[in-house]
């Protein structure tokens, strides 16, 4: 209205000049006009027609004016708003700042820009992983918080994805409701949920994508590609702010990182205790994250993994679960596990490509790893690799050690002479020492049952093992009969666990063969009733090698004892031969002296015809009975030495018995004699003069070795396709443990008793040797001071084998 | 006059004795063990007793020191007929009260000499 008024006063003033302007040159014209006051008029009336028409143009062109200038000065206004809140966010963010307060400006300037009622998220990329995005900020309506943490691309909309992610393009959809790409979203994150409209804008900086931008509003049209221009030139300012930000935090953490790294390498150079160095790394990593435990695992699989060290933040801290580690040492890779309760992070130490342990830390309550925390993880996981070897060859040296001391232990057994019993006690005591947490038992091979049978036990409890182990008897024995150890962890999930080892709640088992010149001739099990027991293959290594041992150490031993039995044989005969020939010389004398005494009286005295004789007839005596005892020598030595042969016939057993008893008889006369012979005896096929030495050397000894006197019974009887012959005395008996080597040459019954009987030695052995030439066998029976029987079984047919030399 | 006592199992050598001591005016008693010697001697109180070492029952050795145990045969000679004469066993014998010892094979001489050697007169 102010234009129009001032036009209005403009024209008026105009009209006015031009009214006074005619009017004077009206005046002093000189063309006389014929009414001045009419042309004046008429003039006046044009002019008045003319400044109605300039006024109205004019107060037209003005009110245009007018209305075009306020337009312009309206959006000058909001582009100097708008541009200077740019410029306010890239003063904002030309300083270094945390993520998140970079993230908070940018939503600033995004609902001013768009208005209220928005939900904004703003994802930094992860430096290491592209995949990966961490929030950084995000607002939203009071009371809605659907925003992960962390999302990864392939968990974003295909269209995100591939246009924002990818190509790094904004995608802009004003109204969802009519969207062909809102429809092909497929997948709803919670940060595109209930939209309307929706844009994702790529943060990009350097071309490079630092992060995502993602904005959506319940109210279809609220976000345009208009509308969102200005946001999409803020995130120019704040994607290079982004970049800048991670650069420095980037650079710091890794500045953190190195730190402790190095201090972790430092001390696993400097220190010669592994021990320690793993000890300071935990304590060291605990202080730098803060959390409730942190520990380190050792093992060469995931099974085998043990708490080496840990720390743990109070005496409240659950104790660990190793569930992170086992699977971290599954996967070779850094593992998160994540429940409600704790969270677990979890990295392998990788030496020489081989597993070699776990490094672990865990949180309670529950939180979310930050990419430090995991590449702080990871850099200190690398710099224990150097711990964790000189560990493991520590631990090895020490696993050599103690096999060295188990093995000199066990050759120092042998080589004091021990029994197999002795090195057995020392092999279980040895692979106890080794397996502290374990029973150890041995098995033996047993050829008869072609299995493993238990030999011994050293488990201090009472519980049973398996006696046996066999073929198709379980894994256990199948697996060791194919020379193959056996390791077994989590044994009541093993497929060959036993009834009886579940029953005594076995854990675990380390079972190795022990075999020798490629034959199994035992095998070591170690039982574990304890369920944290983990036997490792280094377990399985370390008891093969004491089992090699252990196998060599039996051996010797068996052969030692097999040795000594040999040499205690021999000394037995060496002692019994030179006792024989005390005894020989003794027997021999007895005649000899009859035979000096008679000759030198038949020399010196003044004797009767009839004394003559009789001297005579008592040297011939003698000189019969010392010939009979050289034969008796001899004739043990052929039949020994084979060669003697039997003249066989066939022979009436009960007849020689008889005839043996009937010389008997007259010189003892305090030892009846009873025969109880078997009416229906066959004959047999037999040496009658050995069968005759046989009964006859049996009825002596009889009779010497009951000096007290007794009934003395001579049973025959048909047995099977043979004949058995038995003498019982009552005579002073035999001592279980000489009841086999009285049928020895020249072995006696030493004793108070025995030493004044006389014999040759020979009497039994012969009787043994004549017997198995006849195909038969010997064997006595006896109760000490009661008397003893001797027993003869020998075929009734001629099928004796050659004698043994 | 003396009396002499001899132990011995083996008949033959027994009767060597007898017959070798025949011709002497001593008086001579035999017993076939020791047992049977020690019942004997304890009866006739002999000045001498011969005996083998080796025999059943009661050996020479535990006849001896049964002889010595006993005061009364206090005076009473004991010699071992043995086939064993290396110096342990000699020294064994002296240890168990002996006064001399006859070897295996022994020649009635010998025997009749340790008699007047032994026999108080």
């Amino acid at each position: 209205m102010v234009f129009i008024a001032a036009s209005s006063v403009y024209a008026a003033l105009v009209f006015l000049a031009v009214h006074a302007t005619y009017g004077i040159e009206l005046g002093r014209a000189t063309v006389r006009l014929p009414d001045p006051e009419a042309l004046l008029t008429s003039i006046d009336a044009v002019s008045f027609a003319f400044w109605i028409g300039l006024s109205v143009i004019a107060s037209t062109v003005v009110w245009v004016l007018a209305q075009a200038l306020e337009g312009a000065r309206g959006e000058g206004a909001q582009r100097h708003d708008e541009v200077a809140s740019i410029f306010a966010l890239g003063q904002a963010l030309s300083g270094s700042l945390e993520l998140d307060a970079i993230a908070d400006r940018f939503i600033d300037v995004a609902v001013g820009s768009l208005g209220d009622g928005m939900k904004t998220y703003v994802y930094v990329q992860d430096q290491a992983d592209a995949g990966t995005f961490w929030l950084a900020g995000a607002r939203a309506p009071s009371g809605d918080h659907a925003w992960p943490r962390r999302t990864s691309a392939v968990d974003l909309p295909g269209p995100i994805r591939t246009r924002v992610v990818d190509h790094r393009q904004p995608l802009v959809i004003p109204n969802t409701a009519v969207s062909d790409e809102w429809a092909r979203f497929g997948t709803t994150v919670p940060m595109t949920a209930y939209g309307a409209s929706f844009a994702a804008l790529p943060l990009v900086s350097h071309d490079r994508l630092v992060g995502l931008a993602l904005l959506t509003s319940e109210r279809a049209g609220a976000i345009t590609h208009d509308k969102v221009q200005v946001v999409a030139l803020a995130t120019q300012f704040v994607s290079a702010a982004i970049r800048t930000a991670l650069t420095l935090k980037e650079a710091e953490a890794r500045a953190n990182r190195e730190v402790i790294a190095n201090r972790v390498a430092q001390r696993a150079r400097a220190a010669h205790d592994p021990d320690a160095v793993l000890k300071a790394t935990v304590d060291e990593l605990a202080r730098a994250l803060g959390v409730r435990r942190v520990g380190v695992a050792v093992g060469s699989t995931p099974d085998e993994l043990r708490i080496a060290h840990s720390w743990t933040r109070d005496a409240a801290t659950p104790p660990a679960t190793l569930v992170a580690s086992r699977q971290a040492a599954t996967t070779g890779r850094t593992t998160q596990v994540t429940d409600e309760t704790a969270s677990r992070l979890a990295t392998p130490i990788i030496v020489g490509g081989e597993l070699a342990g776990v490094l672990a830390i865990s949180d309670e309550p529950s939180r979310e790893w930050s990419i430090d925390d995991v590449r702080l993880v990871e850099a200190v996981a690398r710099e224990l690799r150097s711990a964790m070897e000189a560990a493991r060859l520590l631990q090895s040296r020490q696993h050599e050690n103690e096999r060295l001391l188990a093995l000199q232990r066990a050759s120092a057994v042998v080589a004091a002479r021990s029994t197999t019993r002795d090195v057995i006690d020392e092999i279980l005591r040895t692979a106890s020492a080794l397996f502290g947490e374990a029973s150890a038992s041995l098995y033996l091979w047993d050829e008869q049952e072609n299995g493993l049978r238990l030999a011994q036990n050293a488990d201090r409890s009472d519980r049973a093992v398996g006696l046996f182990l066999g073929r198709g008897d379980g894994k256990l024995g199948d697996q060791l009969m194919k020379l193959e150890p056996v390791v077994v962890n989590d044994y009541p999930a093993w497929s060959g666990a036993s009834p009886g080892g579940l029953q005594h709640g076995l854990r675990a088992v380390i079972a190795v063969p022990l075999v020798r010149g490629g034959s199994l001739i035992g095998a070591i099990v170690m039982r574990s009733y304890d369920e944290r027991t983990r036997f490792t293959i280094d377990d399985a290594r370390l008891l093969t090698l004491f089992g090699d041992q252990a196998a060599a150490a039996l051996l010797n031993a068996e052969a030692f004892e097999r040795q000594r039995r040999a040499v205690e044989q021999l000394e037995r005969v060496n002692r019994a031969k030179s006792e024989f020939v005390s005894i020989v010389s003794h027997e021999f004398r007895t005649p000899l002296t009859g035979i000096q005494g008679f000759s030198e009286m038949m020399r010196d005295e003044d004797l009767s015809m009839s004394e003559m004789k009789e001297y005579a007839s008592d040297i011939n005596k003698d000189a019969l009975r010392l010939n009979r005892m050289i034969n008796e020598m001899l004739d043990l030595d052929r039949m020994e030495a084979g060669r003697m042969t039997l003249n066989r016939e066939q022979l009436d057993l009960g007849a020689i018995v008889s005839e043996a008893a009937a010389r008997v008889r007259p010189n003892a006369p305090g030892h009846p004699i009873t025969l109880v012979l078997d009416p229906a005896m066959p004959p047999i096929s037999a040496d009658r003069d050995r069968i005759t030495q046989i009964v006859a050397n049996l009825l002596s000894n009889a009779v010497k070795y009951s000096p007290t006197g007794g009934e003395i019974v001579v049973t025959t009887a048909r047995e099977g396709d043979g004949v058995h012959l038995s003498v019982r005395d009552h005579g002073i008996g035999i001592p279980d443990d000489m009841l086999e080597t009285i049928w020895e040459r020249y072995s006696r019954v030493e004793s108070d008793k025995t030493r004044g009987i006389q014999g040759t030695g020979l009497g039994l052995a012969i009787v043994r040797q004549i017997v198995t030439m006849h195909g038969g066998r010997v064997w006595a029976e006896s109760v000490v001071g009661r008397g003893s029987t001797f027993h003869v079984v020998m075929p009734l047919a001629a099928n004796g084998r050659p004698v043994e030399a | 006059m003396g009396r002499v006592v001899f132990v011995e199992d083996d008949p033959a050598i027994r009767k060597l004795v007898q017959a070798a001591l025949r011709s002497t005016t001593h008086e001579l008693h035999v017993a076939t063990n020791g047992r049977e010697g020690l019942e004997l001697i304890q009866r006739v109180r002999p000045d001498v007793v011969f005996t083998d070492v080796s025999m059943p029952e009661l050996d020479g050795i535990q006849l001896a020191d049964a002889i010595r145990a006993r005061p009364e045969l206090a005076a009473t000679r004991i010699v071992f007929i043995t086939a064993s004469v290396q110096k342990d066993q000699i020294a064994r014998y002296m240890a168990h009260g002996a006064s001399g010892y006859l070897a295996k094979p022994f020649s009635t001489k010998a025997l009749r000499d340790e008699v007047t050697r032994l026999v108080p007169t």
